[in-house]
């Protein structure tokens, strides 16, 4: 009876934040109504940053078709499952958790920590900014070249697969950076995102880049090969459907640890207006 | 003022140079690779002109794009106006104060750098008087075509008020042709031509190029001769764009 109960209640706060949510995005989609200006160069920029990605990987392709056992095509598909990792992240969360520094500095934070939600949901997803999910538009487009390049020896199934692991992926990043953004909490302005940054940017490229021994710790001590590699080679069919479940199973580790580490910075918070 | 400021904050910077070193060691491998699959670059000029690319880049950055905006955004900009001096003269000190403060917190970074190229016979900058000289020349030349660029772009605050995607934008386009993401000895015909014909080239990849020593002599003037007339065009540009742009000034402070 009391599991039902538990149930139903999760059920509900599950409705509940998600209802929540749909508010956020609709007043994000309203915000950009009023800034046309910036919704037109955010198309422009999306060109670009393909441009840039493609113009990019041909160098360093060079006449090579291989680079670190990886095909051009490959390559793409990993780059644009990180353009779609990073600009979602970025229109969903990350930028929430850049201006979380602000806040705790103007003592906003209190504000969040008075409403009635999860402090950590509310100070991630607080806001929605409909012109970074317009840039993840150029992960769209790698991830479909990709498709298109190899339609032939391509699996469906695969294919299905490894969107579940990009959504896996998603749930990677976003632990990772609300690891790093809680210490904003009890100690502000301590440039540790740009190390989250940073760290987040090797997965632009497959992990095999780094040579086997680095590879063993980003598949290990720190899973960033989860983000964008394991999807891709999930895709290709190289790796085995249980990577998926791996990556949940990491994902929801690393989202606790970060919840824990949320919520003991909240306990050393102290207010910039008291 | 601005050392005392950030000074504030030494966790943040410790944190800066822990992004800096693995920002460094990512682009070491990722085009160590590339010079190993192709074949057509050495590995050592590579690494040194990525380790050197992080140095410059500290040197020649200019962050009036951010902060520049943000006061005519708040309408900040007006006290600028009012002070007995030119506003430039405060935004050149807060980049050079900031510039000098990131190059400090960098060092360690290049020093491990150098560190590990010279191990791995892979740091090919040699010692030379003539070549770092001109180098320091290119990065004040360098310095000073981003500080007319961002300059300009922050002007566009006072027409434009949602100016994120713009700064974005500006970024990203200049990164790619500052030679920040490619390296110029990897394109060749009419893209490099293109390249070396913009003023980008010349706030990161020429003064590196100029460090390293591996440039010709004729192509040294040349490249100076592109960046001097560069600097002229965007300083006339910057007092023409500045004279119309602060008739519309409102102040509105959003």
């Amino acid at each position: 009876m009391k599991q039902k109960e538990s149930k139903k209640h999760s059920k509900k706060t599950f409705c509940y934040y998600f209802r929540v949510w749909k508010q956020v995005v609709k007043g994000g989609i309203k915000r950009s109504y009023l800034y046309k200006t910036d919704i037109f160069v955010r198309f422009l920029r999306t060109l670009l940053v393909v441009g840039i990605q493609i113009a990019l990987l041909n160098v360093l392709f060079g006449k090579s078709e291989m680079y670190a056992g990886w095909s051009r095509s490959q390559t793409y598909l990993v780059i644009g499952i990180w353009n779609v990792l990073n600009y979602i992240g970025w229109s969903l969360f990350s930028t929430n958790l850049l201006y979380l520094e602000s806040k705790v500095i103007e003592g906003k934070f209190d504000y969040i920590l008075l409403k009635p939600l999860s402090s950590s949901f509310y100070a991630s997803f607080s806001d929605f900014f409909i012109t970074n999910f317009i840039t993840a538009i150029s992960g769209f487009i790698l991830i479909f070249y990709y498709i298109i390049a190899e339609w032939g020896s391509i699996s469906f199934l695969n294919v299905l697969v490894g969107i579940v692991a990009i959504c896996v992926a998603l749930l990677i990043w976003y632990a990772i950076y609300l690891f790093f953004a809680s210490f904003t909490i009890s100690n502000p302005r301590n440039g540790i995102l740009s190390i989250a940054k940073e760290l987040l940017g090797l997965t632009k490229y497959p992990i095999d880049v780094f040579g086997s021994s680095l590879s063993v710790v980003f598949y290990t001590a720190i899973p960033i090969a989860f983000l964008t590699t394991v999807p891709a080679n999930i895709m290709i069919g190289r790796f085995s459907y249980g990577f998926v479940l791996v990556g949940l199973v990491i994902g929801i580790i690393l989202l606790v640890i970060s919840k824990l580490v949320w919520n003991m910075n909240v306990k050393r918070y102290s207010s910039a207006s008291s | 003022m601005y050392f005392k400021k950030e000074f504030q904050y030494k966790g943040q910077m410790i944190a800066w140079i822990i992004a800096d070193i693995i920002k460094i060691i990512g682009l070491c491998f990722i085009w160590l690779m590339s010079a190993k699959v192709n074949g057509n670059v050495e590995q050592g000029y590579v690494v040194t002109y990525y380790i050197l690319i992080m140095l410059v880049s500290k040197l020649t950055s200019d962050y009036t794009v951010e902060h520049g905006v943000r006061n005519i955004l708040s309408g900040k900009f007006s006290n600028f106006l009012l002070k007995p001096c030119n506003y430039l003269l405060e935004y050149l000190g807060i980049n050079i104060g900031s510039n000098t403060l990131r190059v400090g917190l960098f060092l360690p970074a290049f020093i491990l750098g150098i560190i590990i190229g010279l191990k791995n016979n892979l740091w090919i900058m040699n010692l030379n008087i003539f070549s770092i000289m001109l180098g320091l020349v290119g990065i004040v030349i360098g310095f000073l075509i981003s500080f007319f660029v961002g300059n300009i772009i922050s002007l566009m605050a006072i027409k434009i008020k949602e100016m994120d995607s713009i700064r974005i934008f500006f970024y990203n386009i200049a990164s790619l042709l500052s030679g920040e993401f490619i390296p110029l000895v990897f394109l060749s015909g009419f893209i490099a031509r293109t390249f070396k014909l913009l003023p980008f080239r010349y706030t990161l990849s020429f003064p590196v190029e100029l460090f390293i020593g591996k440039i010709e002599k004729k192509e040294i003037l040349l490249g100076f001769l592109i960046a001097i007339i560069w600097l002229f065009v965007l300083f006339i540009t910057y007092k023409i764009i500045y004279k119309k742009a602060i008739e519309k000034y409102e102040a509105e402070g959003i």
